[in-house]
């Protein structure tokens, strides 16, 4: 069975509008990060205290302020803020609740103390349980965030180093740009949603910086093959748009099977505040980014390059 | 051909049998119940490094980041300063029972990570873990001492405020406090209060201006004397008020005035906070600042219930010091008898019993309003010494034990989700070739648990989420190599051919696109910790053992199937 059979897509023809849809993308995702003033950070950069809070009995809307208000009136700590988690009960009231304080200037383990109380002392016959709680002391966080930035751009390096060699130079450039595209755009889709970043999710675009370079790579084969093999009878284009389509079935299905089960988690997760909800989510995001990408955006600047200085020719 | 193939199904034959007999451990372990396996595995340790072990975010537990406090200015760096914060931390939490701890030092950070699984009383070993417990014995100063320094305070404060302040604060007030947990006459408390609470009543103005002499950061309405009450040797103050009185003395203006008027003296708060007639205050000691003695020589410290006597019923320490702390309490004792000698913890007076004789067996109690979890955390860690510097708690993560169960339940869901998918997608679209993938899938989860089941590697959320990714992407390694093949039967080439040049042709290419991840992998590995490990060795095991069943299993396979050269055709 197949899929595609013999396509002959033209892909490379379609490049300009393409990458006029990545660069509305692109710019719209840096908009947003600067309107929202910046990513939103989660504890584990910004530091703070988080508390995932389970009312036995179920909250009603109006206790539920109650609880928002109890958090707010701890001055002085930072930045507070309160979410419900799942869905409401047949009567309407709330089960779970994610408590956070972010941005402490003390050291802030005095702050999950402090709510515990309050919530004890200030509602009445309300019994809860503690499910999760995180204090993520300010200096902690700030490293954590350093060495977060650092893994992304040391893994960059890596890998266009890694590409420059294995392939050609320009190959590791084009490999870049597109990996450059899929990070800006899960962190665009991220702000959008006003879902944070944590360290998972940093986790998470690590492993779509890896991934997708899976696609990009076997297309890059498959042109390096054919460059070499035809030598000269058909144009660099023409070659790009063709390995594109010879690979077009590996590429679909490749990202099909990793889409499903990333899909799955998303979908087992969805109704919590779990970190992997977030996580499942930027890899989604990341994998149908990345197969566009090695598609729409690495063979079209390998193109681009190639005007300017023959890739190919250089190699025979 | 054939010998090569028959040493092929050896091999993973003979692997497939070794990864049954490593994950044999870990499935007689979790098929017990949670609380016998807590049990076997306080009874057998080593087991730990034979099974899979199960992250905190998958068990429930508590984890802390601890920063041990060097001190930067001293002279020599001492260089087994963490080493021995370790070991004290260990010894305590040991005696704290909890099960299957776990502590690791961070030497270039000066860090301890500690995880301590199905932990019950968070706060409790906290109170444990981050105590200094650096103890002493001090002596207290007397009433004059006390009056003295009130005033020195009063006239450093003076500065801030505008409104002449009258002088009967103080001076008219002194209660008699008595200097021992023995006999408090509620009468004399309850007027005592009363006074307090008349006196408080007069508010000066709450102005504050810029004075001509500036008191730094000091901003306050009151003077000392009208938040601290003198009571014999003691202060009372509100509770309420306890932070602006902390602040007041941390001031430089105070502290200097102090030094002037009452030097060698330092402040403690009392541990306690009394209830009286609705209003709660905490005692203030001023103490001798050179110590009578240190706690360093505790040889033994037990909690307790007194029996009977002056404190019948109460939560006590009872404390027993070794060869020289037994000499030097009984040096102390005698030269203090008929005075309070005030037991400081962590700057903090736990109690200033009267001495009425000198104690020669080198045994103390230490009672106060303990309940019994205090009184057992005191003991603990007394017992295991005081820490050679303070440490302070800058990360802390905690999941309940049913988020934990609820976690691995969608864990699971989602992992057969997603198998399920794949497999009808492989079968559907590759047909017995595709069934031949999801076997090699199935081989890599095995053969994955097992690596991490001898090396007793730890699955946690982030972890199964890796799994899953993988079966995802080692997926991707056949479809690279059955679409080759389909291509060279599409040029016509044989059958065995076709699978010989499709698995040649595919090779590099795969290596190529497994070894990037695998590369953001090992970088994850290195930057990440806890969770994020986690995640990154189910990645780099998955991706090894995937490109070896996607490069040998399934081709030996193939090759069993049409070696033969005589099959035309290949279902996939």
């Amino acid at each position: 069975m197949n899929i595609i059979k013999d396509s002959h897509i033209n892909f490379i023809g379609n490049r300009n509008k393409a990458f006029i849809l990545s660069g509305i993308l692109i710019i719209a995702s840096v908009l947003l990060l600067i309107l929202k003033g910046g990513p939103n950070l989660s504890i584990d950069f910004a530091g703070g205290t988080m508390l995932q809070v389970e009312f036995a009995n179920g909250l009603s809307a109006d206790q539920f302020e109650q609880v928002t208000s109890i958090v707010k009136d701890l001055d002085g700590m930072g930045t507070p803020e309160s979410k419900e988690i799942g869905k409401r009960d047949a009567e309407g009231k709330i089960h779970e609740v994610q408590l956070m304080v972010k941005k402490v200037s003390e050291e802030g383990t005095g702050v999950s103390d402090a709510i515990k109380t309050a919530l004890s002392t200030k509602l009445e016959n309300t019994p809860f349980e503690i499910k999760k709680s995180e204090v993520v002391g300010p200096k902690v966080g700030k490293e954590l965030g350093k060495n977060a930035i650092y893994a992304i751009i040391f893994s960059m390096l890596v890998i266009v180093a890694y590409i420059g060699v294995r392939f050609r130079f320009p190959y590791g450039v084009a490999a870049i740009v597109a990996l450059f595209h899929d990070v800006v755009i899960t962190l665009g889709v991220f702000s959008l949603l006003n879902w944070e970043i944590s360290l998972p999710i940093i986790a998470a675009l690590l492993t779509i910086v890896g991934y997708s370079l899976n696609d990009t790579i076997v297309v890059f084969d498959r042109i390096r093959e054919n460059a070499r093999g035809k030598n000269g009878k058909d144009s660099f284009e023409d070659t790009v748009n063709s390995s594109i389509n010879q690979t077009l079935s590996r590429t679909i299905i490749t990202s099909l099977t990793t889409f499903v089960v990333v899909l799955a988690i998303f979908i087992a997760f969805m109704n919590t505040e779990d970190v992997l909800k977030y996580f499942s989510g930027a890899l989604i995001a990341g994998i149908i980014s990345g197969t566009y990408s090695s598609i729409f955006i690495a063979s079209p600047v390998l193109i681009l390059w190639n005007r300017k200085k023959p890739i190919e020719q250089l190699e025979a | 051909m054939r010998k090569n193939n028959t040493w092929s199904v050896v091999f993973t034959l003979l692997f497939a049998v070794m990864a049954i007999y490593f994950l044999i451990p870990s499935f007689k372990l979790y098929s017990l119940e949670p609380e016998e396996q807590r049990i076997k595995i306080n009874q057998e340790p080593e087991l730990r490094k034979k099974i899979v072990n199960l992250g905190l975010d998958l068990q429930g537990g508590m984890r802390l980041v601890l920063q041990v406090e060097r001190d930067e200015k001293a002279k020599e760096r001492d260089e087994e300063l963490l080493d021995r914060a370790y070991t004290i931390i260990e010894n305590r939490i040991n005696a704290i029972g909890l099960t299957e701890p776990s502590i690791q030092k961070v030497p270039q950070f000066d860090r301890l990570i500690i995880e301590l699984p199905g932990l019950n009383d968070e706060k409790a070993a906290k109170g444990i873990i981050g105590s200094t417990a650096k103890l002493y014995f001090h002596t207290l100063r007397g009433e004059a001492t006390l009056t003295k320094a009130s005033r020195a305070i009063d006239n450093a404060v003076r500065g801030t405020i505008t409104e002449e302040i009258s002088e009967e604060t103080v001076a008219d007030t002194t209660t008699k406090k008595p200097a021992t947990e023995e006999l408090v006459s509620t009468d004399e408390v309850t007027s005592g209060a009363d006074e307090l609470l008349a006196l408080t009543d007069t508010e000066p103005a709450t102005e504050v201006t810029d004075s001509a002499e500036p008191v730094e950061e000091l901003i306050t309405s009151k003077l000392f004397s009208q938040y601290a009450q003198l009571a014999g040797d003691v202060f009372i103050v509100r509770e309420s008020d306890r932070i602006a009185v902390s602040q007041m003395l941390e001031d430089s203006n105070v502290i200097a005035a102090l030094k002037l008027s009452v030097p060698g003296s330092m402040f403690a708060w009392g541990k306690d906070v009394t209830n009286t007639q609705g209003m709660k205050t905490r005692q203030l000691y001023v103490l001798k600042a050179k110590p009578e003695m240190s706690g360093e020589d505790i040889k033994s410290a037990q909690a307790s219930q007194a029996q009977g006597g002056m404190n019948g019923g109460q939560q006590i320490v009872s404390l027993s010091f070794g060869n020289q702390g037994t000499k030097d309490f009984k040096k102390t004792t005698k030269r203090n008898i008929g005075k309070p000698l005030a037991i400081v913890l962590d700057n903090t007076v736990y109690s200033a019993p009267n001495i009425n004789e000198a104690i020669t067996m080198g045994n103390a109690q230490i009672s106060g309003r303990f309940t019994r979890e205090e009184a057992k955390s005191l003991a603990v860690v007394l017992q295991a010494g005081a820490l050679p510097a303070p440490v302070e708690i800058i990360e802390e993560r905690t999941v309940g034990a049913s988020l934990g169960h609820e976690s691995i339940m969608k864990a699971a869901w989602a992992a057969a989700i997603g198998f399920g998918l794949v497999l009808i997608f492989m079968i559907v679209y590759y047909k017995a070739s595709g069934i031949l993938a999801i076997s090699a899938l199935f081989l890599n989860i095995v053969f994955v648990l097992a690596i991490m089941a001898s090396f007793g590697a730890t699955l946690t959320l982030p972890g199964i989420a890796g799994l899953i990714l993988t079966m995802g992407m080692s997926i991707d390694a056949n479809v690279i190599i059955f679409e080759r093949i389909k291509e060279e039967l599409a040029l016509g080439r044989g059958v065995l051919g076709s699978v010989d040049a499709g698995y040649d042709r595919a090779f590099v290419t795969i290596m190529d696109a497994n070894i990037t991840t695998l590369f953001t992998a090992l970088i994850l590995f290195y930057v990440g910790s806890g969770p994020i490990r986690g995640f990154a060795i189910t990645m780099i095991f998955g991706i090894v053992v995937s490109l070896f069943t996607a490069l040998t299993f399934t081709k030996m396979i193939f090759h069993m199937a049409v070696g033969n050269g005589k099959s035309k055709k290949l279902s996939i």
